[in-house]
């Protein structure tokens, strides 16, 4: 088997990012289940990269002329689906920080009246 | 003037040390409670309203309009305030017009009154802001809240204690203008548009900030 360029360069990033992930579970930062599921994540995306033909076959089953066309497809969605995520927990954030800094403000809030009463008390 | 008892003037202002002084100075001659919410200006706003008897609450950064009258609205809460008057600080609204604001809600017949720019037939709007910007919004408004009114945005508003209490903005920056609307209508509140006054020192907000602003609308959705 002769691997073309493109499969050696593809192939880069996910050996990094599998060398990383077990690097960050020897540091203790990700637990095994996320060790676990993440190795098998990017091994399957490895076997893709080395045997394209593979989504040829799941492209067939579903009715989809190539294989990667399919994987472009996934993708695709995959994306779409956390940029959604990404937007809508960052709206949540905001609204978290606007409270917060509503919270700080108010307590700070200069009540001319009142501290003259305060001097006035002294 | 005359206004109800308890009636407290939130105003949003960033970086408004220009203008925010004579807008406190006519609010000061007739003894309104003024809250003024400084969302973090960079000039000397906060400054500024310090020589007047007002409460100056200042954002530790910066928020947007809709979260500073939101936190105005909170403090005039704490305050019991019967009526609450949205005010700006650049003085394009002018307090010739608070007693018609407020008067449908002491007698009770309205919960909101929103000012609108066009009920008077001669108004001084530019009519390239009417028609390009104003109009196609009056329609969005009406396809998104159910209100079909004459005017969108005009900023001008006074909210009785029940709206107060009804009334959460959650839209930050200037979406706050349809999001409040659009509570009016999901809550049933009774609204009233009053004829207002508005002076127009320069073109308000650019097109690109209209954009913007449809942007937060239909993601907040």
């Amino acid at each position: 088997m002769k691997l073309i360029i493109a499969q050696y360069i593809l192939l880069i990033p996910v050996i990094v990012l599998i060398v990383s992930t077990i690097q960050k579970y020897r540091q203790k930062n990700i637990q095994t289940i996320t060790l676990v599921a993440t190795l098998f994540f990017w091994l399957f995306i490895a076997t893709i990269i080395i045997f394209p033909n593979l989504t040829q076959i799941a492209a067939n089953f579903v009715g989809i002329g190539r294989g990667v066309d399919l994987v472009v497809y996934i993708t695709l969605s995959v994306i779409i689906m956390v940029i959604v995520q990404v937007i809508s927990r960052n709206m949540e954030l905001e609204q978290k920080i606007t409270q917060l800094a509503r919270q700080i403000a108010l307590k700070d809030a200069k009540e001319k009246k009142d501290t003259d009463l305060v001097i006035d008390n002294k | 003037m005359n206004l109800p008892q308890n009636t407290w003037f939130v105003i949003a202002a960033y970086n408004e040390a220009g203008r925010i002084g004579a807008v406190l100075e006519e609010l000061m001659k007739i003894g309104a409670n003024v809250v003024v919410i400084d969302d973090c200006s960079a000039d000397t706003t906060s400054e500024v309203c310090a020589a007047f008897n007002c409460v100056i609450i200042r954002h530790p950064i910066n928020l947007g309009q809709g979260a500073a009258l939101q936190t105005g609205m909170d403090y005039a809460k704490s305050r019991r305030a019967n009526i609450v008057v949205h005010f700006d600080a650049d003085g394009q609204m002018q307090l010739k017009d608070v007693p018609a604001m407020v008067e449908p809600i002491v007698t009770g017949a309205a919960q909101v009154t929103l000012g609108s720019r066009y009920l008077h037939a001669n108004n001084q709007v530019p009519w390239s802001k009417r028609w390009f910007i104003h109009f196609p919004a009056v329609y969005l408004q009406w396809f998104l809240t159910g209100l079909k009114l004459s005017d969108a945005h005009c900023g001008f508003r006074a909210l009785s204690a029940e709206a107060v209490e009804i009334c959460k903005i959650k839209q930050n920056r200037m979406a706050h203008a349809t999001e409040i609307l659009e509570l009016i209508s999901d809550n049933g509140l009774r609204y009233k548009e009053v004829p207002v006054d508005i002076k127009y020192h320069q073109y308000g907000q650019r097109f690109k900030k209209g954009i913007a602003i449809l942007f937060d609308l239909f993601l907040l959705k």
